[in-house]
């Protein structure tokens, strides 16, 4: 016993100082099948297209067959697919999925702040996405639960974070799920403050210095390989060479490029060196339609939408808009218009999904949908043409045999405002999602309330925060003596008065704290069960309505 | 005639001085001085050619053919007599170097202490003393600010060795309205804190008000009932006049909707206010007129306060107000270059204020906010000697002022930037050893 | 009202206006070198002045201006700004010459057209002064309305490159950082060091050149920069204020066979004006800025006049957004100190900053040949009652005080509310090349 108390001291402490918190380890069922028959569905076989009363075989990761009356194998796994509407899966070209955010501590001090090493200046360009991707964090799921199939990975980082990959979203280990490593190089305009290169201008100066020297680089490696006795061994740089496939033009470089001048940047350095461009997450680049669409640049949208106010529908107060309020309302206009002026122009998109909620995702895009953009282009953005820049559209984007059986369901078509998702295949593997129980008390848990755990020889105190939002209960705590790091729980069950939650707390081993609580008026008692550890006595009592409602 | 004498021997030693030994500083002189002939702006009264006596430090007469047989006389034909310029709000004296910051005094530690006397820390010799009078500019408002109650400001001549010889006999407790503004640029608060910011600051203010409300009542009361109250508390003693009306507050406000409420703040408070800075006085400048508060209002050449606003919002400000009615002064909020003064007044009158008024804003209008008028701000017999002698319209850059004089000393024109162009203009050596 | 923003909108979308040909009738043109000319007539066609003269014929598709009582010059002049600029300062380096402020030009800076309208056609949009040998600087015309940063770029303009002597690179590095530059030995020795390095590098690539070494040497755009100033393919204009920091300045320069040099600010320039006549050096000053540090306290708004009666090309700069609003008044202050005549106190403003940027064969006056570059004034430029009417570059109309509307903004933030009103604008008197220095330096420190 005092061992396991031990332990959970070892826990809580782990929780205090914020150790990664990973989310729930996948609960669902062994799989016996990989074989599934989805019947009689609408399918959407590529932007534009509309085919009704298809069936879709599944087998091995893959789109066997599709077609009408298909007959079941033997170990298929039927599913009535009535009415349902069947997509290629969205392809996600430019995010973090999966890496989890950097814990915010102070970075290490940089000896030399004028001459520093490469990795403390934030050029890692020989660093790879899938070395820190993880599927099981949160975002992955989140990200599946939307309907994304494919995430092209950005490592997290500044000027020069590394390569990019593709990774399917299953939830099985990360290599597993890599469909496509090195699918670019990317580029940021991001300085470490304090460090050279410190600012924009100095980024641009030092990447250029890197692409000049990457050239000859190569030109040394190939003049040595071919005459080692003649000259002498280059120094090996693996940033330089990491670069080689940019200056090669095996890879393109993706320079996240979100504002107009960075647009423009963007574009100068690529006409300046000569690599392949794509700006990505783009968020203000109509000034330049022109000269993309002329040096065929990749473009990569971000869905990150400007928050609109909610604007009063009274027609007269619309008409005493004064001057600063109509050309405001004209630059919103051109920011949610954005995808619409692409389409217009003719340059084809993918889009990106850095800073967006993933609740927000199809309510941005249909933002974008009401200010002009085709349902037809928005889908593109979502498959086909993410797929063609990835250079993976032979084995997906679009639902075809033989491609793979990536595939995103909904029971209305998705652009309806209230359509929502109801499967997701991910190589062939089935995630479900079921319409969520609206909790009916009208959220009379909500609140701020205190907890104490009774564990033998110590007592953990902290604060339980209940909200109740679009009728479901969202519960998130944090210890007292640790304010700052605040835990999300999860599987919420409110029946009567019992809430029961989870959430998970990760210490080289997950562990999955359950609890149990019986609600009063304004107090509450229950039990927390600590996974391999057993069951401690928890109380609390009401102390103030949510401050964030 | 032993008096002429002494001034005729003061005069020649004065000049044997100069021309015998270029190094030593030249020194004021006072005495009798007839000026003869000039055209007077008098401000008050018009302008008009005529002679001005000079005598015990006041302008002992006007009119034409005056004469004095002690008075030196300066023969003033085609030239032009100004009185002094005054700058209405300035850190002249305060501040040394601007990056310095021990040599800095117009901003001391605390919230609420109005106690803190800029007259004190006016340093008599500041180098920017000289280079600011020898442009016309006799008498400045030196100020503290940084702070809700940064302290009180004080008129000043700009001649003289002692806090005394410099005072003129006024000065103002300042207040720092809280602002909903920005702070600059890289302020990065959303609007509700700004707004929160403000009223947390509005209250304190209001809270503050009503101990120095209590304080009044209680004073009173102890002197009507001729009982003892012993107590030692300058901040609130300070206060004592601006309560009870005795002088006007100065209130530093500048955004639109904080002058709105300041507006509103001093109505309730039921005291006299003067509003300083008053930067976006253009958009409310009906209310400030309905509300008689005057402005001092400036620098002139200033960017707008808004990105959307028009390019010259602050060059037309100040005509804007006056053309409502506001009684308007002007002033540069400078330290080492309060001396463009009537630069800024010569931009406010460009930009719709018309020179007269322009020159009114920096001489009567100013004299009257701090409640000096019977002594300052114009030419009139029984005022004080703060005038000059130019040659020409002393806002254009063009021209020169050729004769200074405060409180009837006759101020060398001389500086430490004059004395610097007299020694490199035509430097010995040049590029020889 | 709404007029006049589908007016803007349609600069929005167009990008580039197309040039105009404007004939500017019966106005008093100071041409600057070459008198005054009274009634008299300006043409600009395609962009360029074409003809100066009496009852010029009206061309077709001509636009007339009326400039009868006006006074026309040439637009104005600024060899040192930091407006439309996204950075100033790369902080981390006491050396920074491989940086390019041409790389952060931000076409939609309100303070663009805030400095037209204060007759300002060109700007020289510099680096900042933290660092001994700082970035390269851009010559921007004011083309107000382009949304291609590149648009603003003069075509041609020499390339020139920002150096900084005294208190703020000792500040930034020395103060800050622990390292040299602490004092004006250690700036001197940060010059001498990098021209040195640079002359090296030139070396090692004409070695390679030549076939006596095999391995490329490494690329290294610093010192690539460092070489191209050796070779006088760049101008140096340097932040200095003390005489002697000056004079060490030109020493460092002999010795390593650099001929081009403006000195900003320079407030004590006047000291040394027969040093930077001999040099061949220029000067571009403020008209009266002084006391806002301890290095300009012994300074003296006649030094403009000092230095031109001397023989040293002066200009008058601004380096602030407000201050660029009205150099013309600037330079009519040369009048009280100093006296100069009216002629030398516009060529502190036009052809003189020409000169120190090397594009005085393109601008600078009103010559046949030269750019389209005028603005009209209401009274003579150098009385302070003068208003500037409108501003043409390359023979477009950027400014127009009758027609612009109020809100000129190119760039609206979708979010920002109206109320955005700001205590502090730029504007105080103290030179803005440190711009940022305050936050760089909580940012560093925490890092």
């Amino acid at each position: 016993m005092s061992n396991k108390i031990y332990a959970f001291i070892c826990l809580i402490f782990a929780w205090m100082t914020g150790a990664d918190i990973h989310a729930q380890v996948s609960g669902n069922p062994k799989s016996f099948s990989d074989t599934y028959l989805l019947k009689n569905c609408f399918v959407i076989p590529q932007p534009g297209q509309l085919l009704t009363g298809q069936d879709i075989l599944i087998k091995k990761g893959k789109i066997a067959a599709i077609g009408t009356s298909l007959k079941a194998p033997f170990d298929a796994v039927e599913i009535p697919m009535d009415s349902m509407y069947v997509y290629a899966g969205f392809i996600d070209a430019y995010s973090h999925t999966g890496i989890a955010r950097p814990e915010q501590k102070d970075r290490p001090k940089v000896s030399d702040t004028v001459y520093p090493q490469n990795e403390e200046a934030g050029i890692t360009p020989q660093v790879h996405a899938g070395d820190s991707y993880q599927s099981s964090d949160k975002s992955v799921a989140e990200m599946r639960a939307a309907g994304f199939t494919l995430s092209n990975i950005v490592p997290r980082g500044f000027m020069l974070p590394g390569y990019a990959d593709l990774f399917n979203l299953g939830d099985e280990p990360g290599d597993r799920m890599l469909l496509k490593a090195e699918t670019a190089q990317n580029f940021q305009f991001t300085p470490i403050r304090g460090v050279y290169p410190g600012t924009v201008m100095g980024v641009m100066a030092k990447f250029r210095e890197l692409y000049k020297n990457a050239e000859l680089f190569a030109a040394k490696e190939k003049l040595y390989k071919d005459m080692p006795t003649q000259y002498n061994r280059p120094e090996y740089s693996r940033e330089l060479n990491a670069l080689t496939d940019v200056t090669s033009r095996k890879l393109r470089l993706f320079v996240r490029a979100g504002h107009t001048r960075d647009v423009y940047r963007a574009m100068k350095l690529s006409s300046e060196l000569g690599f392949d461009l794509v700006l990505a997450d783009v968020k203000q680049g109509w000034h330049y339609l022109d000269e993309i669409k002329k040096t065929n640049t990749g473009v990569i949208l971000s869905v990150d939408l400007p928050e609109m106010e909610k604007t009063k529908t009274d027609s007269v107060s619309s008409k005493k808009q004064s001057p600063f309020e109509i050309k405001k309302a004209e630059s919103l206009k051109a920011y949610l218009s954005q995808a619409a002026t692409f389409e217009k122009a003719g340059i084809p998109f993918a889009f990106s999904f850095i800073d967006v909620k993933t609740g927000d995702i199809k309510k941005n895009i249909r933002t974008m949908v009401e200010n002009g953009l085709s349902e037809k282009a928005a889908l593109a953005a979502l498959t086909t043409y993410p797929a063609q820049l990835m250079g993976v559209a032979a084995q997906t984007g679009t639902i075809e045999k033989g491609k793979l059986a990536n595939l995103v369901i909904t029971n209305k078509p998705y652009f309806d405002e209230k359509a929502a998702i109801r499967y997701v295949f991910v190589e062939g593997k089935k995630f479900e999602f079921s319409e969520k129980p609206k909790a009916k008390d009208g959220g009379k848990y909500a609140g701020i309330w205190s907890y104490v755990v009774e564990i033998p020889g110590m007592t953990q105190e902290g604060k339980v925060t209940i909200i109740f939002e679009n009728g479901e209960y969202k519960i998130s705590m944090y210890d007292n003596t640790r304010p700052g790091d605040v835990i999300t729980a999860e599987d919420i069950s409110v029946e009567g008065n019992r809430i029961t939650f989870s959430s998970n707390v990760n210490m080289g081993q997950p562990i999955h704290l359950n609890f149990d609580l019986t609600m009063e008026d304004k107090t509450y008692s229950g039990t927390v069960t600590v996974s391999g550890f057993g069951a401690f006595p928890v109380k609390g009592t009401w102390i103030s309505k949510p401050n964030n409602l | 005639m032993l008096n002429r004498l002494k001034y005729i021997f003061v005069l020649m030693l004065t000049v044997w001085v100069v021309t015998v030994n270029g190094q030593q500083v030249k020194k004021a002189s006072n005495g009798i001085f007839l000026l003869r002939n000039g055209m007077l702006h008098t401000v008050t009264h018009g302008t008009f050619s005529g002679d001005i006596l000079i005598k015990d430090g006041k302008i002992a007469d006007m009119g034409s053919s005056l004469s004095d047989v002690n008075a030196i006389i300066i023969d003033c034909t085609g030239k032009h007599v100004y009185p002094g310029l005054i700058d209405a709000g300035c850190r002249l004296g305060l501040s040394e170097i601007g990056s310095i910051s021990l040599t800095k005094d117009y901003a001391e530690h605390g919230t609420f202490i109005p106690q803190m006397k800029a007259l004190t820390a006016i340093n008599p010799n500041a180098v920017a003393i000289p280079v600011t009078r020898v442009n016309g500019v006799t008498t400045v408002f030196s100020k503290p600010e940084g702070s809700t109650f940064p302290g009180t400001g004080a008129v000043i001549d700009l001649f003289g060795y002692t806090p005394e010889q410099m005072s003129a006999g006024s000065e103002g407790v300042i207040m720092e309205f809280p602002a909903t503004g920005r702070r600059n640029k890289w302020d990065r608060r959303s609007e509700k804190d700004i707004e929160t910011d403000a009223e947390k600051s509005l209250k304190k203010i209001n809270d503050i008000w009503s101990d120095i409300y209590n304080y009044h009542r209680m004073d009173s009361l102890a002197s009507a009932q001729k009982l003892v109250w012993n107590r030692n508390n300058a901040a609130m003693d300070a206060m004592l006049p601006v309560v009870r009306k005795e002088q006007p507050l100065f209130i530093e406000v500048n955004a639109q909707g904080d002058i709105e409420s300041a507006i509103k703040w001093v109505k309730a408070k039921n005291i006299r206010a003067v509003f300083s800075g008053v930067a976006e006085g253009w958009r409310v400048a009906d209310k400030l007129a309905a509300a008689r508060i005057p402005v001092i209002t400036g620098p002139v050449l200033s960017l707008p306060h808004r990105e959307n606003d028009r390019y010259d919002a602050a060059y037309t400000n100040a005509a804007k107000m006056a053309k409502a009615g506001v009684k308007v002064a002007l002033r540069t909020n400078n330290a080492e270059n309060t001396r463009n003064l009537p630069f800024n007044a010569g931009f406010a009158a460009a930009y719709g204020m018309g020179v007269d008024e322009a020159l009114k804003a920096v001489t009567m209008n100013a004299a009257e906010i701090f409640g000096i008028d019977q002594l300052y701000g114009s030419l009139d017999k029984g005022k004080i000697a703060n005038l000059f002698i130019s040659d020409g319209d002393p806002f254009e850059p063009g021209t020169q002022i050729e004769r200074l004089f405060i409180r009837g000393w006759d101020i060398p024109l001389e500086s430490r930037q004059t004395l610097l162009n007299d020694e490199f203009l035509h430097r010995t050596p040049g590029l020889a050893r | 009202m709404l007029k006049n923003i589908i007016f803007i909108t349609a600069i929005f979308i167009s990008g580039v206006v197309q040039a105009q040909n404007i004939l500017i009738k019966n106005g008093t043109v100071l041409t600057i070198t070459d008198g005054v000319k009274e009634n008299t007539d300006v043409l600009i066609l395609g962009g360029k002045i074409k003809q100066i003269g009496a009852n010029i014929a009206v061309p077709k598709d001509t636009r007339v201006v009326d400039a009868k009582g006006l006074y026309v010059m040439p637009g104005i002049i600024d060899a040192h700004s930091h407006i439309a600029l996204d950075a100033i300062n790369e902080f981390a380096s006491p050396v920074t010459a491989e940086v390019s402020v041409g790389d952060m030009i931000n076409p939609f800076d309100v303070a663009i057209y805030r400095a037209l309208a204060g007759g300002v056609t060109i700007s020289h949009a510099m680096h900042g002064s933290a660092n001994a040998i700082g970035g390269q600087c851009q010559t921007i015309k004011h083309r107000y309305g382009v949304t291609n940063p590149d648009a603003l770029k003069m075509e041609g303009a020499p390339r020139t490159i920002k150096f900084a002597l005294g208190e703020n690179p000792m500040r930034v590095h020395g103060e800050g950082k622990n390292i040299i530059p602490n004092t004006r030995m250690g700036v001197e020795q940060t010059f001498r060091d990098a021209f040195a390095e640079g002359r090296l590098y030139m070396q090692r690539w004409e070695d390679f050149r030549k076939g006596i070494t095999k391995e490329s040497p490494e690329y290294n755009l610093r010192l690539q920069t460092m070489a191209d100033i050796l070779r006088g393919d760049i101008l140096i204009h340097c932040h200095s204020y003390r005489a002697d920091e000056i004079l060490m300045l030109m020493n460092v320069l002999k010795d390593f066979g650099v001929k081009k040099i403006c000195f900003q600010h320079v407030n004590e320039g006047f000291k040394v004006a027969p040093e930077l006549a001999a040099f061949g050096a220029t000067a571009s000053v403020f008209s009266d800025w002084w006391a806002y540090k301890f290095e300009v306290y012994y300074s003296t708004a006649y030094n403009a006049a000092i230095l031109t009666k001397n023989g040293v090309t002066t200009s008058i700069n601004s380096d602030d957004p407000e201050l660029i609003r009205h150099l013309y008044h600037e330079a009519s202050k040369t009048q009280r100190y100093g006296g100069l005549t009216d002629e030398q106190a516009l060529a502190l403003i036009t052809i003189n900053p020409a000169k120190q940027l090397g594009i005085d064969d393109r601008v600078g006056s009103i010559t046949v040949g030269k750019d389209g570059d005028i603005v009209l004034f209401k009274h003579h430029p150098l009385s302070v009652y003068a208003i500037p009417q409108m501003t043409i570059v390359d023979g477009i109309v950027r400014f127009d005080i009758q027609k612009d509307p109020d809100d000129m903004r190119m760039e609206v933030s979708p979010t920002a509310s109206e109320s955005s009103y700001y205590q502090e604008m730029y504007g105080e008197e103290e030179d803005s090349c440190l711009q940022g220095f305050s936050e760089w330096l909580m940012d560093s420190k925490t890092k």
